[in-house]
């Protein structure tokens, strides 16, 4: 039961993925790209989430603990180099 | 079937329904202040519900540690992530979508439509 | 010495502070590391002394010494409160706009005045607009506030808002 409903989730979330790159290409400001990729940032999230319980790995679970934290500087060093012109 | 299980397949679904509402929103909505409308509420909500729904069923203290610790990271983030892309948008002078207004209530004065005043940067 | 005078800033001006630092983070370095060996409580300690010096660093310029009131805390988790009944409830509504077949919305910007003087308050209120029904916070500039709005409804629904009352009382409590 856990297992068909874990399968469900994973190929909604591609799916969703898939839609959202859709806003990604065709975005006509660069903000909407990255809203876009923020987007992408938190389905890949819930997905390793998914993931380390199907593999009953759940070392997994770092992994997606940092990668809140790395997407989140990116982001912001992006912005910045938008609204300022230089990072430093 | 435990309880928990069918408490945990009711927040994976509806966390499923409100990204579902936010991938929408940022294909149907007219410009890019309405999309960070969907991003920014839509996300945080349908994350922090599939993550907890996945506190239930996961296994160990140490786990669910580190998915509440995931649930914070993402309430505290994701606000700031979408204020600062409107800022940036509002910096950069992208404009806004047709027929929106514009109000300064800053002087207590009612419905006053004068213009925006440079609040900018 | 750089490191005599870190020292003396951390510890001997707010030992309660320190102290409460430390243990926090001690609490969650167990949690996370999942073991409770005496190596664990050692290297932890050895650890959390190191980042709460550097946490001085940081903080302690603007924050000086900590304060701690029962009243300010009630107050604190009343607004937590009714901002996740706000927050229940600005899904909802973006959800119902976003699915309806003919989208009402009608968007623009709102320039607010407002009057909190502290940084953290200043920061929790920002974000809280930007978390509840159809508004975001798009500037912070002195006494003004810029807030984009999905409607006109939802935009004029922040000028008259109960919970800037409470965090109004968060920090006039603090402020003794």
């Amino acid at each position: 039961m856990m297992d068909s409903v874990m399968n469900i989730m994973v190929v909604s979330l591609g799916i969703l993925g898939i839609l959202t790159l859709y806003r990604a290409l065709k975005g006509p400001t660069a903000m909407d790209r990255i809203a876009a990729m923020n987007m992408i940032v938190t389905m890949v999230v819930c997905y390793t989430v998914i993931f380390s319980y199907q593999n009953r790995n759940y070392l997994y679970l770092d992994i997606a603990l940092v990668f809140i934290l790395a997407a989140f500087i990116g982001t912001i060093c992006i912005l910045k180099f938008l609204r300022e012109g230089r990072l430093l | 079937m435990l309880v928990r299980e069918i408490l945990a397949i009711i927040l994976l679904f509806g966390g499923l329904f409100f990204l579902i509402v936010g991938v929408v929103g940022l294909i149907r909505l007219p410009d890019i202040y309405n999309r960070l409308h969907a991003l920014g509420k839509c996300d945080t909500m349908g994350s922090g519900m599939i993550i907890l729904g996945m506190v239930l069923i996961v296994p160990g203290t140490t786990n669910v540690v580190k998915l509440l610790l995931m649930i914070i990271f993402t309430l505290a983030i994701n606000p700031v992530m979408t204020h600062l892309i409107t800022k940036t948008a509002y910096v950069r002078g992208t404009p806004l979508s047709e027929d929106s207004f514009v109000i300064n209530a800053y002087y207590e004065e009612e419905d006053d439509e004068g213009d925006l005043g440079e609040g900018g940067s | 010495m750089f490191i005599n005078r870190l020292i003396l800033k951390r510890f001997s001006r707010d030992i309660p502070g320190s102290l409460l630092i430390m243990t926090v983070l001690m609490g969650l370095w167990l949690l996370i590391s999942g073991s409770f060996d005496w190596q664990h409580f050692i290297s932890g300690i050895f650890l959390m002394g190191i980042l709460t010096l550097f946490w001085s660093q940081m903080t302690l310029h603007e924050v000086g010494r900590t304060r701690f009131s029962w009243h300010q805390a009630k107050l604190l988790l009343r607004y937590l409160f009714f901002l996740s009944l706000e927050i229940f409830k600005a899904n909802f509504s973006v959800a119902y706009i976003v699915l309806s077949p003919k989208m009402p919305i009608s968007p623009g910007l709102l320039v607010l005045n407002y009057n909190l003087k502290k940084d953290l308050t200043r920061v929790l209120y920002a974000n809280s607009i930007t978390m509840t029904p159809g508004t975001i916070t798009v500037d912070l500039d002195g006494d003004r506030l810029l807030v984009h709005g999905m409607t006109k409804h939802h935009a004029f629904g922040v000028r008259n808002w109960y919970l800037y009352d409470i965090m109004k009382d968060i920090e006039e409590s603090a402020a003794e």
